[in-house]
Parts: structure tokens; sequence; C-alpha cells
């Protein structure tokens, strides 16, 4: 009797505990259809509080998702050859039709750093149509769920940190992606068509989870300033026209 | 959250696009606005057809669409240049490149004060990237003309 009852006890703790098990990586983590789903929410201006509260600290002294930017600052932006950069990022304008933006930044949850990451894309204009590719994403350790996000975002006196273009926003979920290789929003990046604001900007977030650890690393970015130069053609500016809070991380 | 609600682009109607990005891939699009007035709620707002492929293909395609004006980016004048149709295409690469160099110069004033004078929504900070002076004379985009 006493044998039949621990058996019994044994099986029902196994029942209990291997999907539990099994799933716990994937369940800590939002999922990436709700994140799809809540794709184009841009953050908005305020966004980059926290993660940047978290960044300030000490190693050791932060809590959660965290995800710091680190990109070098030149001394003098005259004899950059990286374009315009900040610690956010590096914009770059190689023609009025064309433009890129890349960053590194550093990810972790509480004490524990997980991983460095690159970000990159590059926007194309013809006419009002805005076509970014490549969208990139590399991380020096394994993420799951990496989605790409795009929207235009369209600038007025009253949002100087833009506003999304309604209907314009698309994301591409581009799945669990080993440590060290580089991906792309396949298999041609994000197009977006809009002639209705005189300034505006390409917008563009990376989001992912890591396996063994709850919540969402988030990261944004927007393009230099695109203006309307007559005839529904825009053209880039200067590299450093870029919108209010042109980049950061939100958790 | 998809593909933009667009629709298809009116024969007779709208601009060609042709450009190369930094990866050497070339594309086209064909962009026509609707009147508002023809344009009910929840209705694309405007028409665009894209086209990507190598030059030859993409420029073969632009040229062949019923559009009203036709533009090919120039990385050396930095700014759009009028598609010549196909018969002006037949001339030797040197010769295109020079008739479309004096064709950007040649502009000159008039061009951009007509183009500022017609007004429409421009940015106070834009320098007009397409433009420059160069012994006097006033380099503009030809879509400004």
């Amino acid at each position: 009797m006493f044998m039949r009852r621990a058996l019994y006890t044994i099986l029902l703790i196994t029942v209990l505990t291997i999907p539990a098990a099994l799933t716990a990586g994937t369940a800590a983590a939002s999922s990436p259809t709700a994140r799809i789903a809540a794709a184009g929410q841009y953050p908005g201006a305020a966004a980059s509080a926290i993660g940047q509260s978290q960044c300030a600290k000490p190693l050791a002294q932060r809590s959660g998702n965290w995800l710091c930017p680190a990109n070098p600052i030149p001394a003098s932006t005259a004899s950059s050859n990286e374009g315009y950069c900040k610690i956010q990022g590096c914009w770059s304008v190689y023609s009025v039709t064309k433009s890129g933006y890349s960053a590194t930044g550093y990810f972790g949850y509480g004490d524990t750093q997980l991983g460095e990451v690159h970000l990159y894309f590059e926007v194309t204009l013809k006419g009002a149509q805005s076509v970014s590719k490549p969208v990139r994403f590399e991380s020096s350790a394994a993420v799951v769920n990496l989605i790409f996000e795009g929207n235009r975002l369209l600038y007025t006196p009253r949002y100087p940190a833009g506003i999304p273009v309604g209907g314009a926003g698309n994301s591409h979920l581009a799945g669990n992606i080993p440590a060290g290789e580089t991906v792309q929003w396949t298999p041609n990046g994000y197009k977006a068509y809009y002639n209705k604001a005189s300034e505006q900007s390409v917008w563009h977030e990376w989001s992912w989870n890591m396996a063994d650890y709850p919540g969402t690393w988030y990261f944004w970015a927007k393009s230099v300033s695109l203006v309307n130069v007559g005839e529904g053609t825009y053209h880039f500016g200067h590299d450093d026209d870029l919108g209010e809070n042109p980049a950061g991380e939100r958790i | 959250m998809g593909e933009q609600l667009l629709g298809s682009p009116r024969p007779g109607h709208g601009r060609v696009f042709v450009n190369c990005n930094r990866q050497g891939e070339w594309s086209a699009s064909w962009q026509d606005d609707y009147p508002e007035d023809e344009v009910r709620d929840g209705e694309p707002d405007a028409g665009v057809e894209d086209f990507e492929g190598t030059e030859d293909e993409v420029t073969r395609w632009a040229r062949t669409r019923p559009a009203e004006k036709f533009f090919i980016f120039s990385d050396e004048a930095n700014a759009y240049l009028p598609l010549e149709p196909v018969a002006a295409a037949e001339l030797p690469a040197v010769a295109k490149h020079r008739q479309r160099a004096e064709e950007a110069v040649q502009v000159g004033v008039p061009a951009l004060q007509g183009a500022l004078s017609r007004g429409g929504e421009r940015h106070p900070r834009l320098q007009y990237p397409g433009v420059a002076e160069d012994s006097g004379n006033i380099t503009v985009p030809i879509w400004a003309t």
C-alpha cells in the first residue's frame, strides 16, 4: 500500500513538473504573437526613461530587463566618418535619398549582462516611398522571438518626437536567432508610402526574448528626418536632422 | 497589421522613380496620388506599384509604365534626373551622362524661383540638398522645374 502511494506521488509530481519545465523559457517571455498584435505601439518621447535609469546604475544594482546603448561619440563630429553619433547610435546621410542608422548596446537581466547587440537599418527614398533594407540584428547571445517593426512617423510642432502614421506600420517575426548570426528583415525589409506631412521619419524597433529569462528587450530608433521638397518627393536633410528623442529602449 | 493599403496607379498619372540602394539593388516605384474628392473613407488614397530587378530590368519596367513623369536618381548629381525615353537610352553611356549633367545644370535660377514660388509644404530647414552653387549657376534637380 505504501509503495503504491509513493508511486502515485512520484507520477503526480512528474506530470506536474515536466510541462512546466519545458515551457519555462517561453512562458516567462511575452509571446511574439502578442507583441506583433501590439506592434506599432510607438512608445513616444518618454519611453527611454526606465532603461536609462538602469544604465546609470552599476551592474550589481540593476534589476529586471535592461538594455544600454554604448556607442562611442567621436571627439569631433567634423572628422567622423560615422556620421552624427550620440550614445544611442550613429546616423549617416549618404545622399539625399539614402540614410542609415547603426547602434551597439548591451543587454541583461538584473546583475547579469547577457549579451551585446548590433542594430542597423538603411532607408532608401523613392518619391514619397521609404524602403528600409536592410534592417539588421546581431547578438552575441542566442535570442528567441526576434521581431522587427517599422512605421513612418510624422512630425508636427505639437508632436516634435513624432506620431505614427496610421496604417503604415508593419512587423516581421524573425524567430529564434543563434549567437553571432546576423539576420535581417526578409525578404524585402519594410516599405511605406506617405506624403501628407512635410517632415517625417522612419521608425524601427527590435524586440526579443531570452530562453531562460523573463520579459522582453526593446530598442527603437528613428531615421534622419525626411522632408517634402515638392512634387511628392522627400529628401533626407543632414545627419543631425533628428526628431526629438531619436532612439531609446523600453522595458 | 500588414502591408499598407494602397491601390493601383492610374494610367496617364503619377511619377515613376528609379533608384539603386547602397547594396546595389535596383528598384522602381510608380506612385499616383488620387484626387482627394475621389477618395472615400477606408479606401486607399494613392496607388503604388513597385518593381525590383537588375538595372536593365528596372529601367525597362519603369519606361514602359503608362505614367506621367519618369525619374532616375543620380548619385553624382545627388538628385533625381529625368529618365530618358527608350530612344535616348540607346545613346552611348558617356553621352547620356553628359546630357543628364547638362540638364541638371542648365535649369538655372528661373526654375528654382519657379519651384519656390509654387509654394507647397517645405521644411524651413531644408537647404535643397540637390541645389549647389557653381560658378554663378545654380543646379537644381529636374523635378523642381
